[in-house]
């Protein structure tokens, strides 16, 4: 074949290929479309949420045998037994204590982390050390409940008299600030990477040392940016589900001794959801109300660090 | 050493008896320094005394809690900054190793563990084996017991039959004792099959492969030594492709659509913005009401309904749930299909595919996120070329936008992937945590391989916790062999790329 037989050819072939300008308006609104839906189901999932857990706390509270009121204040949740009483304070308080303690391991050492990767170290190592640190971010939640189960509590357990074994509220908040420490470091580095390098030189040219520049100049300046990673990384240690419910048992009781064990609200989840409960039965609907509670906790942290952010990307871009 | 620090202090204090501040200075350096290190001479001793951090802490704890944090902020206080900036390098080094530290732990205990497992599977097979072997000599004796049975009873029939007077009698007889041969046959027949069935179990090979193999490929059991990880890994690699294949697809068109056909005009921006917050906030949600979400939707609303064959009471449906009932009939049509397909006779509500779909929804805003990343990262230029050569806007996402996005859609969807392996608690609402012995198939009853290590670790014998070490180290090095690709792509299309 010549290049004179095939170009005409070619031509003609494309030609037939065009497809009509009504067609092609047709085709790009119906993709226009498609990839719409694919993005109004993701406004879907939370309605969803919204509405499963609202519909069903309507009807845990509607029940004869739960009080409303009793279940803010309450301070027994017996939850599977006769005659069982709804108050969700232990539940709160267990999950507040997992929040407490992650947030005591993973708040300095992140900070401290990100402070030596962003002020400190230099870029080699840093593109070393962050990778290794994501990587404990990346290990399921079910493995860090076997770490607390088989290497925490036993080694706590030389320490601390006292400590109930296997199941106590200390090992479970280590392993999950263990498990938060990674995400509090990077989202700190970065905000302490956004902050001007002007800052930085004012400080040295006052005579400040490298200490002095990173946390006085540099932590103050990106506090909205750190302030924002703890918040995100206490919301997440407060959904934390299967590590805890491995670590710290799921014996809902008000206790202000971490050396003892707790049930969190999402452990109590897993709890019903593990047994046969039967459908409708109140218990049933507590596990949506408590989901409901936990779904307006994180969701209202998150708000508060979006906006902490917003203000701190108002203030540095 | 304490000239050093000096420098500052003298430029500042030049003009205020800057000798005699410098000397209390010193002093004040010094005062603390010796306070500090006595309190921690005290904190060692009653340590040494006590035997506990707990007991020389609790007992005095409303003291030591006031005490020790003011001896350290005093003595802080009192260091030159040299000192203050050298002691908060070495505790940045110190807090940046604990995360390195955390991970050498979790995998020297993961290793520990593994290793444990294949020193104690051993004894334990040969264990249930001798125990098994013991049987086999029960099942020989069994045989010898039923042959001088059937003995027995010839003997006695024989005596009978000498007995007898007529031949029709002798005939009655052999009739009879036939019966009772066949009848006494059959019942050994079933004891011993019993016992033959357990005898089976015997495994000859305890090499390490052999019992490694047995561990991949086995079923639950009720001891530690003959279960396996069979149906989890099967069902973990399942939901895992079934929530690449919804969450990747849904996940890059919601990332196209929020970055290529943005809209102008207040209420489009508006709705632009609502949805976007929309989805950084689904990323914060934590899995188990994604779970309950999946719980309710895909088992109570879809699947259930549809193993009951439709609402029934069709008739007294107000008419516009016409359209529903006959979309309903249709799904449960295409489900036993699918069903006969698979092979699949017990379908079930709490179904692979629902738990999938679960973790697509939760993965999506994952994919979302770091899709938009990627497009966002091709340069509009590419875009204006395209669109000034006469192509349309889809053909310009399609041929230019996407390929070159490809990559970073890719590493996100692996790293959503790896998310969802390692994700148990929104499959603890679908019963993921019961036996689960057969291959599971789309619509039949599974577990995945977090939830098999859920169910081990909680056993208080060493041997389960063994296995769920062995487990959670294959899981997570296949997660780390999954966020290794991500981060090899990440960082070829880093260097290949060049805008």
């Amino acid at each position: 074949m010549s290049p004179g037989e095939s170009g005409p050819q070619n031509t003609k072939i494309r030609l037939a290929s065009v497809p009509s300008a009504r067609r092609l308006r047709w085709l790009e609104g119906s993709i226009e479309m498609a990839l719409f839906c694919c993005t109004l189901l993701s406004v879907c999932i939370t309605i969803g949420i919204v509405f499963v857990t609202a519909y069903y706390t309507w009807q845990f509270f509607t029940d004869e045998k739960v009080d409303p009121v009793y279940f803010f204040t309450g301070s027994e949740w017996s939850a599977g037994f006769e005659h069982a009483r709804y108050g969700i304070l232990p539940l709160l308080l267990g999950t507040l204590w997992i929040g407490s303690i992650a947030a005591a391991v993973a708040l300095p050492i992140g900070v401290t982390t990100a402070v030596f990767l962003s002020e400190y170290a230099s870029p080699r190592l840093r593109s070393l050390v962050k990778p290794v640190l994501e990587i404990l971010a990346g290990i399921p939640s079910v493995v860090y409940g076997y770490l607390a189960l088989q290497t925490v509590t036993p080694v706590l357990a030389q320490f601390i008299p006292g400590l109930q074994q296997p199941y106590n509220q200390l090992s479970g908040g280590i392993v999950v600030g263990i498990m938060i420490l990674p995400m509090v470091a990077s989202l700190s580095e970065d905000a302490l990477r956004a902050v001007p390098r002007s800052l930085r030189d004012a400080s040295y040219a006052l005579g400040a040392n490298r200490f002095e520049t990173s946390v006085r100049v540099v932590l103050p300046a990106a506090l909205s940016g750190v302030l924002a990673s703890f918040i995100l990384g206490v919301s997440r240690a407060l959904g934390e589900t299967m590590a805890v419910s491995l670590a710290c048992g799921d014996r809902p009781k008000l206790s202000f001794d971490p050396r003892e064990g707790i049930a969190t609200m999402t452990s109590f989840i897993v709890r019903i959801a593990k047994g046969d409960v039967v459908h409708g039965s109140t218990d049933h609907k507590s596990l949506f109300a408590v989901g409901a509670m936990l779904f307006v906790i994180t969701l209202a942290l998150n708000i508060v660090a979006q906006l902490i952010m917003r203000r701190y990307r108002q203030v540095y871009q | 050493m304490t000239e050093k620090p000096g420098a500052a202090e003298t430029a500042r204090g030049a003009d205020m008896a800057g000798s005699s501040r410098l000397r209390w200075r010193r002093t004040f350096v010094r005062a603390t320094a010796l306070t500090g290190a006595a309190a921690g001479l005290i904190f060692v001793f009653s340590l040494w005394i006590t035997g506990s951090v707990w007991n020389s802490l609790g007992d005095t704890c409303a003291a030591s809690l006031v005490f020790w944090p003011a001896a350290a902020a005093i003595t802080w206080a009192g260091f030159s900054r040299t000192l203050k900036a050298q002691l908060f390098v070495l505790w940045a080094i110190i807090a940046t190793s604990f995360g390195l530290f955390m991970l050498v732990v979790l995998f020297v205990q993961m290793g520990l563990d593994a290793w444990r497992w294949f020193q104690l599977t051993p004894e334990l097979v040969a264990d249930k084996n001798r125990e098994l072997m013991a049987l086999q000599q029960k099942l020989a004796e069994f045989d010898r017991f039923v042959q001088g049975e059937i003995a027995q009873i010839e003997r006695e029939e024989a005596a009978e039959l000498e007995r007898a007077q007529s031949e029709e009698e002798r005939r009655q007889i052999r009739k009879d004792y036939s019966e009772i041969k066949e009848q006494r046959r059959r019942e050994l027949v079933i004891s011993r099959s019993e016992l033959e069935k357990e005898v089976g179990l015997v495994r000859e090979d305890v090499s390490a492969w052999a019992l490694f193999k047995h561990f991949v490929t086995a079923g639950p059991s009720s001891e530690p030594q003959d279960a396996g990880i069979g149906p989890a890994l099967l069902g973990s690699i399942y939901v895992g492709i079934i929530t690449l294949c919804f969450a990747v697809p849904v996940g890059v068109g919601a990332a196209i659509y929020l970055e290529e056909y943005r809209r102008p005009g207040p209420i489009a921006r508006a709705l632009h913005a609502i949805i976007q917050i929309n989805i950084n906030n689904l990323a914060g949600i934590p899995s188990v009401v994604y779970g309950i979400l999946g719980a309710y939707v895909f088992v109570d609303m879809i699947f259930k309904p549809l193993l009951d064959g439709g609402v029934g009471a069709a008739a007294q449906a107000p008419w516009w749930a016409m359209p529903f009932e006959v979309l309903l009939q249709v799904l449960r049509q295409l489900m036993l299909g699918l069903c006969h397909l698979t092979g699949e006779s017990h379908p079930a509500a709490r179904n692979l595919l629902g738990g999938g779909l679960t973790l697509g929804l939760l993965t999506l805003p994952v994919v979302i996120v770091a899709s938009q990343e990627a497009i966002r990262a091709v340069p509009t230029a590419l875009r204006h070329a395209a669109l000034a050569l006469g192509a349309t806007r889809w053909q310009m996402i399609r041929h230019h936008v996407l390929p070159n996005a490809l990559p970073g859609i890719l590493t996100g969807s692996i790293l959503a992937l790896s998310r969802a392996l390692g994700e148990a608690a929104p499959l603890v609402l679908f019963g993921a945590l019961l036996y689960v012995s057969d291959r599971p198939s789309l619509f039949s009853r599974f577990t995945v391989m977090p939830m098999q290590i859920f169910g081990w670790a909680d056993r208080p014998a060493d041997a389960w916790r063994y296995n769920a070490g062995l487990a959670s180290l294959i899981l997570v090095l296949v997660i780390l062999l999954l966020n290794a690709l991500a981060i090899y792509l990440r960082q070829r299309t880093q260097k290949g790329l060049k805008w």
